[in-house]
């Protein structure tokens, strides 16, 4: 054989000299040992191999050397443009620090005709006209919207029930598209909506100017009906119905959905998903309660630990696998997310997931009071009592004021991974986020320990859980890297 | 309450007090400079076991400790790569201050 020799034939076989580059590591459940650099690149090493990395008795033959080498965890002789690499991978991984207010959100009513015990923003009765924005404060916010730099964002109508008042959602796509067309900016639309309101002319006006439906389908009709009950208990139904005319409207595309995790949906996963397969939808969020609104006053959010939630999304992630491995493509979105920042050098535009926290800078909502939050758990939180991350007025701040407050920038500075307690030395980081209004809601404190974290629980539980999985199976570690979006 | 003792030379007090602060669910730690070296009590906090929970932190602290061991080793090559990373591309960027 021999026309090539072995490969350790190539590397002298004394101990070869190398030095460390940044990087942190993590002990799996399994016993293996996740390593990850400077830009988030990593591997999963067998805890011998570890150790002979650690103390520097790593040999070049081995493959696990080659593997460190190539993914900038070590430097020797032979690795000449490594750390120029490295820069440059940074400086990419780093690019979206210069990037503001890719989503604004308008709260354009808090009213709702749906009554849900778990509501996070805590809807008002719809019978209050005091609850809509009025076009005066949409302007307003337009008009501060478009002073920014952000060449390009998308604007989301949330609720309440946003149809509600789709007055002055059209308003409000009349006007940002004019003032895009003025200022050579794109802008994109999404109304966030439960659907019970769809009529033909909201859809003639999605279909003319490309605006997108997101709507809650929390599983089968006896589990969303429980959850989002209204009048007629027919809240299935009349979102099931929606969500099939606005794909006949707009197209296969022109609808998502999102599910809420309540008590009740914890042994039922399999059939949520099969709910989402039956509506021709091939993507779904599983999402856990969040601590803001009726969720806490109702005490659905204490209904279930983070353990209790991690077991629903395991069962769910390994059953959508199953679907895929059996050539159905349907995508689970939590995941999709966190492996585009472990398996890219892109950030993700999932602001509870990013460092620095994206609050303030990539997500600014303008709540129906004209008063500006940080973020839509920002808004929440206000509606609770507690405005910690009301940012300003459209009427009475401008945009430098609004960004640069104190609120915010004590929240942001504070909340850097690099620099927070447990975080600075997690091995998960880059593909983890801060979520300070979380823990201020939880613990009182934008930074939280970590160790008393359920936001921390679950992460490392879902990064355990996918590591475990591409580690394991092959064929899912295809299928998961299938998953992140070009 | 159980009790244990790191020697100076094994681990330093940030990675003792960093193990601590992760643990912190599992227990509070008492944290002494003695002449033994750095001596904790560990009064548990939920249900483990004493030999359990020693086990655990002696373990967490030598992780920290080679943590900290590793960060001091790349602290030069993390400083720069960072200072690279934030600065100008060109002589014109730099000129009108951007990044």
């Amino acid at each position: 054989m021999a026309r090539f020799k072995p490969l350790e034939e190539f590397f002298a076989q004394e101990l070869h000299e190398y030095e460390f580059l940044p990087f942190k590591f993590h002990r799996l459940k399994t016993g293996r040992v996740f390593v990850s650099n400077i830009v988030g690149e990593w591997l999963v090493l067998d805890t011998q191999t570890f150790e002979l990395f650690t103390s520097s008795s790593l040999t070049p033959a081995s493959a696990a050397y080659a593997d460190l080498r190539a993914r900038h965890f070590l430097l020797d002789r032979d690795s000449g443009v490594a750390v120029d690499l490295l820069t440059v991978k940074l400086r990419q991984r780093l690019q979206h620090l210069r990037s503001v207010f890719g989503l604004a959100i308008f709260v354009v009513t808090l009213r709702c005709e749906h009554a849900c015990p778990y509501c996070q923003v805590s809807r008002q009765s719809d019978d209050h006209a005091a609850f809509d924005m009025s076009p005066a404060y949409a302007d307003a916010a337009l008009k501060l919207l478009f002073a920014s730099p952000a060449r390009e964002f998308k604007i989301e109508f949330q609720g309440g029930e946003p149809l509600l008042n789709f007055g002055l959602i059209q308003h409000i796509v009349l006007e940002a598209k004019r003032l895009a067309e003025v200022s050579g900016k794109s802008v994109s639309f999404v109304i966030t909506s439960n659907l019970a309101l769809l009529t033909d002319d909201v859809l003639a006006f999605c279909a003319e100017h490309d605006i997108l439906l997101s709507t809650s389908l929390d599983g089968p009709a006896e589990l969303h009906n429980k959850n989002r009950p209204r009048r007629g208990n027919n809240s299935h139904q009349l979102a099931t119905d929606g969500i099939r005319r606005v794909q006949n409207r707009l197209g296969a595309d022109g609808v998502a959905a999102l599910m809420t995790t309540t008590k009740a949906s914890l042994d039922r996963v399999v059939d949520i998903i099969d709910e989402y397969r039956s509506q021709d939808l091939h993507e779904i969020f599983l999402r856990p309660l969040s601590p803001y609104g009726f969720a806490v006053k109702t005490k659905w959010f204490k209904a279930y630990d983070q353990l209790e939630w991690l077991r629903f999304y395991r069962e769910g992630l390994r059953y959508i696998i199953d679907l895929n491995r059996r050539g159905e493509r349907f995508i689970e979105l939590y995941a999709s997310t966190i492996l585009g920042k472990m398996l890219t050098s892109r950030p993700g535009n999932y602001v509870d997931m990013m460092n620095p926290a994206g609050i303030g800078s990539r997500v600014i909502v303008f709540n129906y009071d004209g008063d500006i939050y940080a973020s839509d758990e920002a808004r929440m939180l206000a509606e609770m009592g507690d405005k910690t991350f009301r940012l300003g007025n459209v009427g009475a701040d401008s945009l430098a004021e609004v960004v640069l407050s104190d609120s915010l920038l004590d929240a942001v500075e504070g909340t850097v991974l690099e620099s927070a307690p447990m975080c600075s030395d997690c091995a998960f980081q880059h593909y983890c986020g801060a979520d300070p209004v979380y823990h201020h809601a939880t613990q009182g404190d934008p930074i939280g320990h970590k160790a008393f974290s359920g936001f921390c629980d679950r992460q490392m539980g879902i990064f355990e859980e996918l590591i475990e999985l591409m580690e394991a199976d092959p064929e899912a570690a295809r299928i998961l890297s299938s998953w992140v979006r070009q | 309450m159980v009790e244990v003792t790191f020697a100076q030379e094994v681990a330093r007090l940030s990675a003792v007090k960093k193990a601590a602060y992760r643990l912190a669910a599992l227990c509070d730690v008492d944290i002494r400079s003695t002449p033994a070296g750095t001596r904790c009590e560990l009064h548990a906090t939920a249900d483990t076991s004493g030999p359990e929970l020693v086990a655990l932190f002696r373990a967490t602290v030598l992780d920290y400790e080679l943590r900290e061991d590793i960060a001091a080793k790349t602290s030069a090559f993390r400083d720069g790569l960072l200072a690279v990373a934030f600065a100008p591309l060109t002589r014109r960027d730099a000129e009108d201050g951007k990044v």
